[in-house]
């Protein structure tokens, strides 16, 4: 019974295409081919001059010593220009490289959403892998382009680096208050927990009723066999209340997008309105315990 | 006994098989979750061999909620492999010669000023220089005094430490006697070692250049080495300049305007305009002081808002009161103090150089410095000195519980 | 009940008990909830716990008499302070409700796993739930339990509360120097940001797809999309052991990131000291 886990392929195009041995028993194989197309391109290219760009940056900083490269990566940053500039066009080396980048960069998620979007209406599916990447590009956008253009600064975005990204969040934090205060933080925080424990739910209930073919999600939709039974039971036997095949995914896909739209909202209305999300908590009357840190604060 | 029984026969074995079969699939996860077990017992064990100790590191973690421990001076030496300084044979010699010709000091002028009558006494004064300035400052008698004639100010060293050691005493009538600080916590006193660590010169340009992060903020404008080593990456030689280095102007004295001086510009979210440079700069500063101490943010701060002088659950947070304190300390010495020490290559001039002392310099990755003394009898101010600080640096308004 | 039920509790019936699972004692359905003898272990005391969580935030602690709402969100049940060790305090304001509740809700969840393993036999399905739930269920454990019972007392326990527990996660992370610079905390946290993106991938995929059958729309044409797309289909089974495996490879790495700060690790930035005085370095002639 629990031998029949991988559908018979059919269809499959066989140039260009390899196989990952190691896979075996734990996912599909096969890998390629690899559409690649206008959007493709474009989005390959654009994304190869952003990284052209930041490499020259990083690389300028550590005077091209490759082993210094390699030292100071995790701390390699290239910074947007300085407050002066406000939203102005900045010096290549203070801060224009990271216009630059970042515009590239901007690109290369458009033509990657566009590309994903041609690729799943060619294959007859509805866009909704397109849709859900959005939303994901509607948090970049708030973060790198909407924020900073509103407070009127190119400062307030992060710069291109592993550590910089860790900084911004930290510093964007501080600066407004406390984030753990934001209510829109806190929704997107439910929002990304929420997701992994959906995720894991998920994940481990298919994977128990392997046996019974769950996995075979689309026609499961169709007309729910065995396996889904079982599935559905376990949830409803344990907090009573159970998903379906459909609605599972309905429920995925609104958590993980909530997860980033939140985000974006919350990082849209710190600054044009609410510079101080503490204090915010405080007027809301939501801050822990007896409030002593509330204003007036010395 | 069987707890199967009543089951049909096989049919245990069987279910067992089909789990066991589902299963197998999960044999990466296994195998990656048997990793993460071996790496939590790794760390398990590490903390219970307390590493911490063994190696030394740079904080000594003995920060905890309930009260902080100073470590031993004698300690920290020996964890760098040294041991505090003696008087050498031939210095103990000279001296036996010397007091028992002048059993009354000649030209004592600063110890007797300050610390009273007893030290009109050579046998005094010789205990006072053996207990602190030979292992302050790791080097014998014959460093700054000459053997012969111990009054006498041949040597350039013994005219800088006689200024310094008005500074010493000057820096504790002014700072550290005044500290805000709750009842019971014992008051700590600035000696040679405090600073010096058992070194003569530590605080100089060559030694700036070798070891980056003893000086942090001193002259180089790198506030936190270990935080922004970035910073003291360069854009073909320049610092890039999309990066505003903390620089004097931050570090300067200046009044805001509620009256308050704000030193290195440690606010987050007030007056600053739009751009996060300004945050930047002041998270650079706070965390060469979590470095310089060995503490996290929330020995000083309440977590939730670091503005705040008290918790949620209304506890004031000393520390953050003393720190604030301790920086306008920092302050006074770069501006008054550093820049009227004579210079040992020329004593009758004034090295005036200006030189930001930082946290490190004295704490030296804990919170109570290791060279820091604490005694039973409190200081006692006496005359004020020959030097005067060259601008008159205002007491800080402490921040006190209640307020 | 729903349509097919009947015939799987037929079903679940005959299957043999086992001991470590309540000998099939209250093998019995309450409503649309299966009991079992860990059920029951959890009814009692994820009740008791809750009651008493709410009984001190509502009522004997309550920190705002008129909004009963904002007592929900800002009261707190806080942990023992430090002077009590790890000493089982019975002393009203000493932190016992803290240990109580805790207490319950150790056994609660426990019990909880206890029952997916219960139910997952039952169904004759694999484990892979309570084993996921098992990875959430340790965090508990690692941070309220095994963390305090290294350091040595219980007051490195967060406290309960819906505010109070940002807070102390909002402290907690500028403790030990900085948790971004904690390597754990943000493996942890790239699996966090991966789950949802993975998720949203399942999610949408599956929904791209669904309903079409009747113009011919199968998997397959998901797997051409994939290829198209990425290059790579990872298929209808890796999909869901990734999900499994990435959600709870990020809990336990949030655990790895809890249990050394404090216990090896106190300051996260001087952790990177052995990358920027790596002896590899040397001899470059740039430091």
């Amino acid at each position: 019974m629990a031998t029949e886990v991988y559908r018979e392929p059919f269809e499959r195009r066989t140039k260009t295409v390899r196989y990952l041995k190691f896979l075996e028993g734990l996912a599909d194989t096969q890998i390629g081919p690899i559409y690649l197309g206008m959007w493709g391109a474009l989005a390959f290219f654009s994304y190869l001059l952003c990284v052209f760009i930041t490499l020259i940056g990083w690389g300028e900083q550590v005077g091209w010593n490759p082993i210094r490269f390699l030292r100071e990566l995790p701390v390699l940053t290239l910074y947007p220009p300085p407050p002066s500039y406000g939203l102005q066009i900045a010096p290549l080396r203070e801060g224009g490289y990271w216009q630059l980048a970042t515009l590239f960069l901007t690109l290369t998620l458009v033509f990657w959403t566009i590309r994903i979007w041609t690729r799943a209406t060619a294959n007859r599916l509805r866009p909704m892998v397109p849709i859900a990447f959005s939303a994901a590009l509607f948090l970049y956008a708030a973060i790198y382009i909407i924020h900073p253009i509103w407070m009127n600064s190119w400062n307030e975005a992060p710069g291109h680096g592993l550590a910089a990204i860790l900084l911004w969040t930290n510093h964007f934090s501080v600066k407004y208050g406390n984030f753990y205060y934001n209510p829109f933080h806190m929704v997107s925080i439910f929002g990304l927990l929420g997701s992994t424990l959906l995720l894991a739910m998920h994940g481990a209930t298919i994977l128990a009723t392997l046996a019974y073919n769950s996995h075979r999600e689309v026609d499961e939709i169709e007309s729910s066999d065995e396996g889904t039974h079982r599935a559905q039971l376990l949830w409803r036997w344990v907090m009573g209340f159970n998903a379906t095949a459909h609605s599972i995914h309905v429920w995925a896909l609104g958590f993980a997008t909530l997860t980033a739209v939140a985000g974006a909202i919350g990082v849209l209305t710190s600054g044009p309105f609410e510079p101080n999300w503490y204090l915010w908590g405080c007027r809301a009357g939501i801050t822990p315990g007896i409030q002593a840190s509330c204003p007036p604060v010395p | 006994m069987s707890v199967h029984e009543g089951a049909p026969p096989g049919a245990v074995a069987k279910y067992d098989e089909l789990q066991r079969s589902i299963l197998r699939g999960e044999l990466v996860g296994l195998v990656a979750g048997t990793i993460m077990a071996l790496g939590a017992v790794i760390a398990i064990s590490l903390a219970l061999t307390d590493v911490r100790n063994e190696f030394g590191l740079r904080a000594d973690f003995a920060y905890n909620y309930a009260g902080v421990q100073q470590v031993d001076f004698v300690k920290y030496l020996a964890r760098q492999g040294k041991q505090p300084a003696q008087p050498s044979a031939e210095a103990l010699q000279a001296y036996s010669e010397w007091v028992a010709k002048n059993p009354k000091t000649v030209n004592v002028q600063v110890l007797n000023k300050y610390l009273g009558e007893k030290y009109n006494e050579t046998a005094n004064v010789f205990t006072y220089m053996a207990a602190y300035f030979t292992p302050g400052v790791g080097q014998s008698c014959e460093y700054c005094h000459n053997l012969q004639n111990f009054a006498a100010y041949e040597k350039p060293q013994k005219t800088v430490a006689k200024a310094m050691l008005i500074m010493q005493f000057e820096l504790q009538k002014k700072w550290v006697n005044t500290i805000p600080r709750p009842e019971g916590q014992p008051l700590y006193h600035i000696k040679c070692a405090t600073c010096h660590n058992g070194q003569a010169k530590f605080w100089n340009t060559s030694l700036k250049a070798s070891n980056p992060e003893l000086f942090g903020i001193a002259g180089g404008g790198n506030p936190t080495p270990y935080d922004m080593r970035n910073v003291g990456i360069t854009l073909n030689g320049v610092t890039p300049s999309s990066y505003e280095v903390v620089d004097d102007q931050y570090l300067a004295a200046r009044q805001d305007a509620d009256g308050n001086i704000n030193f290195y510009q440690v606010t987050a979210n007030k007056d600053t305009p739009a751009g996060l440079n300004a945050t930047y700069r002041n998270q650079y500063a706070m965390y060469h002081q979590n470095t310089a101490l060995g503490v996290g943010c929330d020995f000083c701060h309440y977590g939730g808002y670091f503005k705040s002088y008290v918790t949620a659950d209304g506890t004031f947070k000393w520390p953050k009161t003393q720190a604030r304190h301790m920086q306008a300390m920092m302050q006074d010495i770069a501006i008054n103090w550093f820049p009227q020490m004579p210079s040992v290559e020329n004593p009758n001039q004034l090295q005036n150089y200006y030189a930001q002392p930082n946290c490190y310099m004295c704490h030296r990755g804990y919170v109570v410095p290791p060279g820091a003394y604490s005694f039973n009898e409190p200081f006692v101010p006496g005359v004020v000195s020959d030097i005067k600080p060259l601008v008159d640096l205002p007491l800080l308004k402490p921040i006190l519980p209640n307020q | 009940m729903l349509s097919f039920e009947a015939k799987y509790r037929q079903e679940a019936m005959a299957v043999p008990p086992v001991y470590a699972l309540g000998l099939g004692v209250l093998k019995i359905w309450i409503g649309r909830f299966y009991l079992g003898f860990w059920g029951l272990v959890a009814l009692i005391f994820g009740t008791l716990g809750s009651a008493a969580w709410f009984w001190r935030v509502l009522f004997a602690e309550a920190v705002d008499k008129t909004n009963p709402l904002l007592n929900f969100i800002r009261g707190q049940v806080q942990p023992p302070p430090p002077e009590v060790g790890l000493a089982i305090t019975f002393e009203d304001g000493k932190g016992f409700w803290w240990l109580f509740i805790v207490f319950c809700a150790t056994i609660t969840f426990f019990a909880w796993m206890m029952r997916q393993v219960d139910i997952s036999r039952l169904l004759k399905i694999g484990y892979q739930v309570p084993i996921a739930f098992g990875a959430v269920f340790s965090s508990w454990l690692t941070i309220q339990i095994v963390r305090p019972v290294l350091l040595g007392h219980w007051s490195e326990g967060f406290p309960l509360g819906v505010m109070a527990h940002l807070d102390w996660l909002s402290a907690f992370g500028y403790r030990y120097y900085n948790f971004f610079f904690n390597p754990f905390h943000a493996i942890g946290i790239t699996l966090l940001f991966g789950s949802a993106f993975v998720l949203s991938l399942h999610g949408a995929t599956i929904l791209s797809a669904s309903g079409l059958k009747r113009e011919g729309v199968t998997e397959e044409n998901i797997n051409q999309f994939y290829w198209d797309f990425l290059g790579y289909s990872i298929g209808e089974v890796g999909i869901h052991r990734l999900a499994m495996w990435t959600a709870v490879m990020c809990v336990l790495m949030s655990n790895l990131c809890f249990v050394l700060s404090g216990t090896v690790v106190q300051d996260w930035n001087a952790f990177w000291d052995f990358w920027n005085k790596a002896p590899f370095w040397s001899g470059f002639g740039f430091n």
